[in-house]
């Protein structure tokens, strides 16, 4: 199956140069890869929410679910326990997770469900035309904030390994090599995973040099480290003017919501089991 | 309408595969037809946004007016269908002209009152669309509507009046609690002394 047969023939109203293309291009990529292995279009869901990233849905021609500000997350994991066989994946901007839908966001990674969410992390909201997001740094100066945010942002990637996600990545809308790779290996990975994508925002934050300079693929780092991953993930607080490391900072095998909720009814009845034989002991 | 006299079985408006699938086809009732993921003939699209019939995202003008009046559409076929299912329910002496009036959380304490003071009581289960065919036949005879709402400013008072429709008398309560019987029943013995 060639690339285009993943196009929708709506426009593209994204500004020349943003850094959604990168997104929308590898995740076109790696959904024909997994095609062409065996894994049919028709078995994948993508999700959207609002903001610029929410539109991607409507270039890629697959099932999807363009929903509200901050929900594509509670609406994936629904999809996921409807059908655990289906492959669910939530585009989301930073705004959109890690302000709106947050509380959304936690959970989802704490009950580790076999999701996997992409975020488009410009660092503040564009569709809006220019404020600061959670993740745009101190002294910002935005629409909102004309004589700089007053807030520190958020490291998202921190937040979400304590909030017990199982697979955790950085790419860049530079690097698609890169960023295809880690597209795949979260998508592939059981549980919950997320890809934090420094999206740029080429017309109100245009960051392609700053990050150039400072980016580098991390190596010798083992993500089945724990406090290996929290060093990694430290090195750079979405704040300072630190290298900022890419690829995959955690991964770790664990039981998934989604299989356990499958599961749920057998471990009823051996429950079930266990309190009659008990009953029968004292009857 | 099923064992219980609630829910009548209607089967689902299918899909059925011999056209292109668009999620939101527009057609004579506004009811799209409804097909599951995963089908490898359908690429199912679901949109909260203003979209097009295959649930792609519009900012066209023309098409946002003409999904919009498929929804409306979909509205007045949606209100003839409920005309088949109980949308208002009434309890207590049918022949009785005097009747509360109620929705919701305050309909257990109204049919009390009504069983204890002889009266009839108008519950709509539907506001919206508003089964107003039905809610005109609960109220044929009746010469003296009292609402009772839990409310500061008679919520449904206000709903049927948009429908043409005027309330004899009304009782609300909004101190943040629910009515209690005896103080209920002296409120509506008040009215219809």
């Amino acid at each position: 199956m060639s690339q285009s047969n993943l196009d929708t023939s709506t426009p593209n109203t994204w500004c020349p140069g943003c850094g959604n293309f990168a997104i929308l291009n590898g995740i076109k990529k790696v959904l024909n890869e997994l095609s062409e292995e065996g894994c049919p279009p028709e078995k994948f869901v993508l999700l959207s929410g609002i903001g610029c990233h929410g539109k991607i849905v409507d270039y890629v021609n697959v099932n999807s679910f363009y929903s509200i500000h901050g929900r594509s997350i509670p609406i994936a994991e629904g999809i996921k326990m409807a059908n655990s066989g289906l492959k669910v994946i939530c585009f989301a901007g930073d705004g959109d997770a890690y302000g709106e839908g947050l509380e959304h966001l936690i959970f989802a990674a704490k009950r580790n469900i076999d999701i996997t969410v992409i975020i488009h992390n410009n660092r503040l909201y564009s569709l809006t035309a220019f404020q600061y997001s959670p993740t745009s740094e101190l002294g910002f100066k935005g629409g909102s904030t004309p004589n700089g945010s007053m807030e520190s942002p958020l490291n998202p990637l921190e937040l979400m390994l304590a909030s017990q996600a199982t697979y955790l990545a950085r790419g860049t809308s530079q690097g698609m090599n890169l960023l295809t790779r880690l597209f795949r290996e979260a998508i592939m990975h059981k549980g919950f995973s997320l890809v934090d994508v420094l999206q740029v925002c080429v017309t109100f934050n245009n960051l392609y040099e700053y990050y150039a300079k400072r980016v580098y693929e991390l190596e010798n780092h083992d993500p089945g480290d724990f406090q290996a991953a929290f060093n990694a993930i430290r090195e750079w607080d979405y704040n300072s003017d630190s290298r900022i490391p890419l690829g995959v900072f955690y991964k770790k095998e664990a039981p998934t919501f989604d299989e356990k909720l499958i599961s749920f009814p057998v471990d009823l009845k051996s429950r079930d089991g266990k309190i009659r034989q008990f009953l029968n002991k004292r009857m | 309408m099923n064992d219980t006299g609630e829910i009548k079985e209607n089967d689902p408006y299918l899909w059925d595969g011999t056209t292109g699938y668009r999620r939101y086809e527009d057609n004579k009732t506004g009811v799209s037809p409804l097909a599951f993921v995963p089908n490898e003939n359908a690429v199912i699209k679901v949109s909260g946004y203003e979209h097009d019939e295959s649930g792609i995202t519009t900012e066209n003008a023309d098409v946002t007016k003409k999904m919009q009046d498929k929804r409306l559409r979909k509205e007045k076929y949606l209100a003839e269908e409920l005309k088949s299912f109980p949308a208002v329910k009434t309890y207590g002496d049918e022949k009785q002209t005097t009747a509360l009036l109620c929705w919701g959380s305050t309909k257990g304490i109204c049919v009390e009152i009504a069983q204890k003071l002889g009266l009839k009581v108008i519950q709509p289960i539907v506001l919206s669309p508003f089964p107003e065919h039905a809610f005109r036949e609960a109220i044929r005879g009746i010469k003296k509507l009292i609402a009772v709402e839990n409310n500061a400013t008679g919520q449904l008072v206000r709903l049927i009046k948009a429908h043409g429709i005027d309330v004899d008398d009304t009782i609300l309560k909004y101190d943040g609690r629910p009515f209690t019987l005896d103080e209920l029943e002296k409120m509506v013995k008040e009215k219809i002394a």
